[in-house]
């Protein structure tokens, strides 16, 4: 629940506005280092409302300037890639990458014009497979250093994939811990986890956490209610979810870690040695570039495990997803839900693959949810904290007071966690890996 | 009401829906942690009425208002 103002202030992203203007001190992921191949065409981006062109050009920079040219507005998606300059097919303007007008060849020969004015250009930055945009001004912060920004090409895997609504309401379902037994579950899942547990009965030995032939954890619990643990960083919070075993409850729990990072991302547990981060970038108020980066921290990731991973998620390309990042399933069709499947097949929720599930939901919500409609309760304590610390942020007066920008901010150190591990070790001990 | 049944009772900063419902979550989950039974949710008339407001459709409808599963009353 928040009030009407509340929820404009925490939703509207584009110039001027105040949580636009927090969004335009951190660096945003634009589009892949792979996206950008050097004198190709120029790639669209659109971020926080802003129609923008991402280029590599010949000789290997990289730009992202506004979309228009700065002559008559024609589009510089058409313009031709050259070593050092975009220039627009309609009277042959040349924009470089940091925004200067490098030619004017239909102005007068002496004309000094060019040198009087710069085109939008923001500044970017490469680092782990990801062009980074930052569209504020002054000097911008240091990049992000997520443990996987620094590892070699084809160690990151990265899914993509437009959520038809505002960021907001997106980054809410990757903080809310207790979807994930409704939302996200499945017969084959239930009855290989309760396997397990059942095996370890058996055997009588301890309970532990399993792994699956894809590396995911087996969890050994079914409990719906999960007790929250919110905790306030420099970076944002860290969260946890605790919940009972399905066995040696007396004994053990199982905690689930995750961290919010300030302003877009999500840093879940993944599979041993790997890292993931989601991130809920806003194209603009109602719609969001949604970000699934899975990295080994060991190896390249093999097509095998792609594949397995963009099935998983309902993002195969061709058939849940098109080249611009556009889900086959959309209110139109009501999601591509299966009413069979609910009753007689695998997944609950009648729809095939996660991230599918987790924006059907989102998107039924509307465009921006008015969330003055809604009964919150304390299973919903991160998506409450996550509210005020944006809404705190947006309205601060100085730079100090937002997060994730002051010194000391190491996101290098994090990873989400998911263990079960006995009752009395403290939540922050698994968070921090000490346990 | 046993000994344990309890209200929570959260004062008013100024800071806005957001900040009173962070302030009140935070503030029942700890008293549940410590065996305590939350019944009802008690604020400064100026938070109430704050909160009156967004709900002001659950009202015309005779709902009670209701936040995090708790009766709201005036302190």
């Amino acid at each position: 629940m928040l009030t009407a103002e509340e929820n404009e202030t925490l939703t509207r992203v584009g110039p001027g506005t105040a949580m636009g203007t927090l969004m335009r001190r951190y660096w945003l992921p634009a589009c892949t280092s792979a996206d950008l191949e050097a004198g190709a065409a120029p790639k669209a981006v659109r971020l926080l409302g802003e129609d923008l062109v991402a280029f590599r050009t010949g000789n290997g920079t990289v730009g992202l300037v506004g979309e228009r040219c700065p002559h008559r507005g024609a589009s510089l998606l058409l313009a031709r890639n050259l070593d050092c300059a975009l220039e627009c097919i309609y009277h042959g303007w040349q924009t470089a990458p940091d925004g200067r007008i490098v030619d004017m060849p239909a102005e007068p020969e002496d004309s000094t014009y060019k040198e009087k004015f710069r085109h939008v250009a923001y500044a970017v930055r490469e680092g782990g497979g990801v062009v980074w945009a930052f569209l504020g001004g002054g000097d911008p912060p240091p990049l992000p250093n997520y443990e996987w920004l620094d590892l070699p090409d084809g160690h990151a895997l990265f899914l993509r994939a437009i959520a038809r609504c505002n960021w907001a309401q997106a980054l809410e379902g990757a903080i809310d811990s207790a979807h994930q037994t409704y939302l996200h579950d499945a017969r084959s899942r239930i009855a290989r986890d309760r396997a397990h547990v059942e095996r370890i009965a058996a055997e009588g030995g301890e309970l532990t956490d399993g792994f699956d032939e894809t590396g995911q954890v087996i969890r050994p619990w079914n409990d719906g209610r999960p007790r929250l643990k919110v905790e306030n960083t420099p970076y944002g919070f860290c969260y946890a979810a605790l919940r009972k075993p399905m066995i040696q409850e007396d004994r053990l729990q199982n905690v689930r870690v995750s961290f919010f990072v300030a302003p877009v991302s999500v840093i879940i547990p993944g599979p041993a040695g790997w890292a993931q981060l989601l991130a809920h970038v806003p194209i603009d108020d109602t719609h969001t570039m949604f970000w699934h980066v899975r990295a080994n921290l060991e190896r390249p990731y093999t097509e095998e495990e792609e594949k397995v991973h963009r099935h998983a998620a309902g993002l195969v390309p061709g058939v849940g997803i098109d080249e611009s990042y556009n889900r086959t399933a959309s209110r139109d069709n009501l999601w591509l839900q299966d009413r069979d499947e609910m009753r007689f097949g695998d997944r609950l929720s009648g729809m095939h693959g996660t991230v599918n599930e987790d924006h059907a939901v989102q998107e039924s919500m509307g465009p921006v949810v008015d969330r003055t409609n809604e009964h919150l309760g304390t299973s919903d304590q991160a998506v409450i904290r996550f509210r005020r610390l944006m809404l705190d942020a947006a309205g601060a007066p100085d730079a100090d007071a937002v997060i994730g920008l002051g010194p000391g901010v190491d996101l290098s150190v994090l990873r989400g966690v998911d263990r079960t591990v006995p009752l009395e070790l403290e939540w922050q001990a698994v968070a921090s890996g000490a346990a | 009401m046993t000994p344990q049944d309890v209200t929570v009772e959260v004062e008013d900063s100024g800071g806005g829906v957001a900040v009173l419902l962070d302030e009140a979550t935070s503030r029942i989950v700890e008293l549940e942690a410590r065996g305590y039974h939350p019944r009802s949710l008690s604020v400064p008339a100026s938070a109430y009425e704050r909160i009156a407001a967004v709900h002001a459709r659950d009202l015309e409808r005779g709902v009670p208002l209701i936040v995090l599963g708790l009766p709201l009353e005036q302190m």
